[in-house]
């Protein structure tokens, strides 16, 4: 049974490797082509190790531009941070009401958060929504506020957790000893519940950090708000916008394709962008393991 | 701990209700203030955000403060958020004064309701007294209206476009014994057949480099001597000059000749296998050295635009003649939405950009001593030390501002380009429907279906991937099932319906 | 797994903290999704700016038949379907794979599996479409200049053959989307009491037998709930993946056009808020209703599991 054990753990590894190493490949190529002269590029094609090396997409972005990329990394970090909190926060009590045996009105609740993932008024709607009626319009809330919970997924998933692995007799117990309702979700059911919290967590905030919408919308006049991914999918857009009008514009089209940034760049910047979360993700994660394993032993 | 769990709780959940409560009534605009100057807003677009504006909009306020009592806010978003986000502020009701009309497309705002008559109440004649002949005279403005109503000002820029164009590394030109005649500063005339020579003998002397790559399918409407009568050449005017029947352009033999000559270059090699995938501008090929030459369309400046893309010399051939589309005057003109806070005032502001040198300098160049610095030739050129990449206002949008022709000129480009583009505009052929424009409300069901079936097979007939006879016949069964013809029986009586409104014989 | 009810009076006073708590979030959703929901009628209307979204004049279904009136209509929807049916089987049954052998595994390593996994979700589709391209591009790609030749595989012009982006699109998305439902299962398995293992081992039970009987079993609820969740929204597809993976080949339009591209293509010159506002109203209604019909079945067969 031990020895069955390890080798099962061996091939394990070797599986899990052989899956990680296929994840990571197309990275170690946007790495690369972001160290590759463009010129290089364009005529020999991306490759794993660069043809001709190259730091100028590096030095543009951090010397040329290199307070607004700073500025964007630091809006980028804020929001990330400040939406996690939030969000979990919003999330989790709604998530254990949802839950909750016996709560009247459960159903429908359920069905309210429900119908927001099918239905949407769409962009024209929401914006109005936001601007005229709650004047987000140019602020750093305009950033924050529509994906605190974008639609009821999390908040479903959360509550299919807290109703499937925390049993009820916990709660009940806790309620015959006389503990109040916020007692009762705050000291037994959070707990027990860290590993969809930890795991919500990190999606919320790679939902905060890969967003660019809301900064292309809501900030015309306060592009100084810009996060990371809104200045690389503003070059990206331009790109694809302007050859999608080219035959409307006619030949100033390609004037204005010479003008966005180089292909080199474009990785660099893809690059910046994944960077942070993989210097800070390790940090994150072993709180979370701790958390996990944790509320693992208590369940 | 538990506490201060519980603590750190309830202040972000208070904290949350109070975010709500504060953006909710944070709402208030104050800006109808009664004394001084009219604020306005001018939005248009550039290709990348400039660093700059500020600076910019300070100085036109001083000249336009004490002159107009009116002060401007310049709006400038990049072409990728322009097209979706000006919308949504025009829907929003958030005030824009003077706006461009690129991108979000000048016919399909109307449509929508979003602009404003410019003749209501003689507008244009009481507050832009000076914008007709700043034009060219009423004859190129009335190439903007839209069922014979007025809703745009076009920009002065090239109105028609040298059909057949090519540019070609004069190097490569040099290597095979071509004569390139010095100064290189014209477009150089010569037939097709010629042309078909030299990418031939360019392609045997460098068969390692791409030699040619068409742009896809905007090429086609720039290449051939067609009027589209809008964006996309669905229903066209084969002989534009002087038929005004709506045709099919890709039954048609011109079409076929085309298609047929790009399926022959491609056979010699000329294209490259990616080229229809890869989407680099085809400058960048160019001047990292892959590429030889590329499409692109005729114009006065053209040879000193396309060297500076390209990092070095080019040579611009062309086959065809110079040509005036029936929208040329409606592609991207300058509006004044339904949103502006005062009609008059608007027009006025729009006026002074299209009569005042100061204030389109500023507009298009930056501040004298700072953005640009004035040669002894009388031309401007960047000051010491910056580039087209360091200037905070270098935006390469000359033509899509209202009145390049009043402003300088830049270091490369000939001293009287602006006259040069006149005497273009001027002695290009002009499509006999010049100043219609095709209203697709009609048949939007129908452009979206022939949007569709024309993209997916159209970039692999035009790179020359596809046999021409069974590509076309394909495209036309494809085409015609999604309801091309329908398009063009609405555009042909919409048409007709103009030719009788405008007392054309 | 026998869940006790307790049958009582309902004690509204009870639940007042619970409400309290829900509140925020509640108010969230109204404000966010319900505020905004009503612009959705604008679908049945001729838009005009200066009227507004709720004063622009009535008509009917017109702004619904660009979406049926072509014989693409077939196509864009039998691919939104089928891949998104595809998308839900692959990234389920490999997510809880990879979440299985995770959680059984030991060692520092796991951590790293765990971050890698995760990554692809950090970079655009546009960029996974540069990245595509490396790989496929007929003169300068990977595969056609590195592995083919290794395999004496003469060169495939991936952008022209429409025959091989189903399995490209797949594989792209899995790359892209296991992590995510991987660590999702990863929660529920580490939720759970590690007891019901060991008195199966205990009991001679092997890997296999633990993995039928236990794990999957545990997982049940959250799987069904993620594919219920999934089949509501299975006539949207992800725009990124089929247009800019694709790199917009026309070529590849038969097993790349899906209902969202569709509209984009064929809206992106009119700009008709009208007939988007339509597309969207027809891909949501159509989600509803199949989602209701799956969790009818699912109540008959797992009434716990059900979503309402």
């Amino acid at each position: 049974m031990y020895k069955n054990d390890r080798i099962f753990n061996y091939i394990g590894h070797v599986l899990m490797l052989i899956v990680t190493v296929m994840t990571l490949l197309p990275f170690i190529l946007l790495i690369s082509s972001s160290f590759t002269d463009n010129d290089a590029i364009l005529r020999y094609g991306y490759g794993f190790i660069p043809s001709v090396f190259s730091t100028f997409a590096f030095e543009w972005l951090f010397i040329t531009n290199g307070e607004i990329i700073l500025r964007a990394y630091g809006i980028s970090f804020l929001l990330t941070i400040l939406g996690v909190i939030l969000s979990i926060v919003i999330t989790t009590p709604l998530a254990y009401g949802m839950a909750k045996q016996g709560l009247p009105l459960r159903k429908i609740i359920i069905m309210y958060v429900f119908l927001t993932m099918i239905f949407n008024g769409g962009l024209v709607p929401t914006y109005l929504n936001y601007t005229q009626v709650f004047g987000l319009k140019d602020t750093f809330w305009a950033l924050l506020i529509p994906n605190l919970l974008t639609n009821g997924f999390f908040v479903l998933l959360m509550k299919s957790y807290f109703a499937t692995s925390i049993p009820n007799e916990i709660l009940e117990a806790a309620s015959i000893d006389g503990a109040s309702e916020t007692r009762i979700m705050l000291q037994v059911a959070v707990p027990m519940a860290k590993p969809i919290i930890a795991t919500i967590a990190i999606f919320v905030a790679i939902n905060y950090w890969n967003d660019w919408l809301n900064g292309f919308v809501y900030l015309a006049r306060r592009t100084d708000l810009a996060s990371i991914q809104v200045l690389l999918n503003r070059i990206m857009q331009n790109v694809q916008v302007l050859q999608q009008n080219a035959a409307a514009i006619g030949g100033e089209a390609a004037v204005g394709l010479a003008q966005t940034p180089i292909v080199a760049v474009r990785m660099a910047m893809a690059v910046m962008g994944v960077l942070p979360i993989v210097l800070v993700y390790p940090f994150v994660q072993k709180n979370f393991v701790k958390g996990i394993t944790l509320g693992g032993v208590k369940g | 701990m538990k506490k201060k769990i519980m603590v750190l709780f309830t202040v972000v959940w208070v904290s949350v209700f109070a975010i709500f409560s504060l953006s909710a009534c944070g709402n208030d605009d104050g800006g109808t203030a009664d004394d001084g100057p009219d604020e306005l807003v001018m939005a248009f677009m550039t290709w990348v955000l400039p660093s700059d504006t500020q600076m910019i909009q300070d100085a036109m306020n001083e000249i336009l403060i004490p002159r107009y009592n009116m002060s401007v806010e310049l709006l400038i978003m990049d072409a990728a958020s322009y097209q979706q986000n000006i919308r949504l502020m025009l829907t929003a009701g958030e005030q824009v004064d003077i706006m461009n009309t690129i991108m979000a497309g000048y016919t399909h705002l109307q449509g929508q309701g979003f602009l404003l008559d410019l003749e209501a109440n003689n507008l244009i004649q009481n507050f832009g007294a000076g914008i007709p002949d700043a034009v060219g005279g009423w004859e190129i403005l009335n190439g903007a209206r839209i069922a014979g109503t007025l809703y745009g000002v076009p920009t002065n820029c090239d109105h028609a476009v040298g059909r057949g164009a090519i540019a070609v590394g004069t190097q490569f030109l040099d290597a095979i014994g071509f004569d390139v005649p010095s100064p290189n500063n014209d477009i150089i005339h010569i037939s097709v057949a010629e042309l078909d020579s030299i990418l031939m003998q360019i392609n045997e002397a460098f068969p390692e480099m791409e030699t040619f790559r068409p742009t896809m399918p905007g090429g086609i409407t720039q290449f051939m001597s067609i009027d589209p009568l809008g964006a996309e050449p669905f229903g066209v005017l084969l002989d534009p000059v002087n038929d005004l029947t709506v045709s099919n352009l890709f039954t048609s033999q011109a079409f076929y000749d085309f298609i047929s000559m790009m399926y022959r270059w491609n056979n010699h090699g000329f294209i490259s296998l990616d080229a229809a995938a890869d989407d680099t501008p085809v400058t960048a090929l160019v001047s990292a050295g892959r590429l030889m030459s590329y499409m692109t369309g005729g114009k006065p400046g053209i040879v000193a635009q396309e060297s500076g893309l390209c990092a070095q010399p080019m040579t611009i051939f062309q086959t065809g003649p110079d040509m005036m589309n029936a929208n040329a005057a409606a592609r991207f003109p300058w509006a004044i939405p339904f949103t502006t806070a005062n009609p008059e005032r608007a027009m006025t502001l729009l006026n002074a950009f299209y009569t005042c040198p100061e204030l389109s300098n500023l507009l298009i160049w930056g501040i004298e001593g700072v953005h640009y610095e004035m040669q002894t030739d009388g031309r401007v050129d960047f000051p010491a030390g910056l580039d087209a990449g360091t200037s905070g206002w270098h935006n390469g949008m000359a033509w899509n501002m209202p009145n390049q022709f009043i402003s300088h000129v830049w270091m490369g480009d000939d001293l009287d380009l602006y006259d040069q583009l006149i005497e273009f505009n001027a002695n290009a052929q002009i499509s006999r429907a010049f100043g219609f424009i095709f209203d697709p409300a009609p048949v939007q069901n129908e452009i979206a279906a022939v949007t569709n079936a024309y993209e997916e097979l159209i970039v692999s007939l035009g790179m020359g991937m596809v046999n021409p006879t069974t590509g076309i016949a394909q495209l036309n069964e494809r085409l015609t099932a999604a309801g091309l013809y329908r398009i063009i029986d609405e555009k042909q009586s919409q048409l007709d319906a103009w030719v009788i409104a405008v007392g054309m014989n | 797994m026998t869940r006790v009810k307790v049958k009582k009076k309902t004690n509204w006073r009870r639940f007042i903290p619970v409400y309290l708590m829900m509140l925020p979030g509640l108010a969230y959703f109204f404000i966010n999704n319900y505020m905004p929901l009503p612009g959705i009628m604008v679908a049945f209307r001729r838009f005009n700016a200066q009227l507004g979204i709720h004063g622009s004049p009535w008509v009917g279904f017109a702004n619904f038949e660009f979406l049926f009136a072509t014989q693409d209509a077939w196509i864009i929807t039998r691919n939104t379907i089928l891949y998104n049916t595809a998308f839900i089987i692959v990234n389920t049954v490999l997510a809880i794979l990879v979440a299985a052998l995770l959680s059984e595994l030991s060692g520092k390593l796991k951590n790293v599996y765990q971050s890698a996994i995760l990554l692809p979700n950090l970079i655009s589709t546009v960029i996974i479409g540069y990245l595509v391209f490396a790989f496929l591009s007929a003169e300068s790609g990977f595969i056609n200049n590195t592995v083919l030749p290794f395999l004496g595989i003469s060169p495939i012009s991936w952008y022209t053959e429409p025959s091989y982006w189903p399995f490209i699109l797949i594989l792209v998305n899995a790359w892209r989307g296991v992590g995510y439902g991987c660590i999702i299962y990863l929660a529920t398995l580490t939720g759970f009491d590690r007891s019901y293992y060991e008195s199966a081992m205990l009991d001679g039970a092997g890997r296999g037998k633990q993995f039928l009987h236990i794990t999957l079993p545990l997982l049940k609820p959250t799987i069904i709930m993620l594919t219920l969740l999934s089949i509501g929204r299975i006539f949207y597809a992800d725009f990124g993946l089929f247009f800019q993976v694709p790199m917009n080949q026309g070529a590849l339009f038969s097993t790349t056009n899906v209902i969202d591209t569709y509209v984009f293509r064929g809206l992106v010159q009119l700009g008709n808020i009208s007939m988007s506002a339509a597309a969207g109203l027809y891909q949501s209604v159509v989600g509803f209703i199949l989602v209701l019909f799956a969790n009818v079945v699912v109540r008959k067969i797992d009434p716990d599991s059900a979503l309402i």
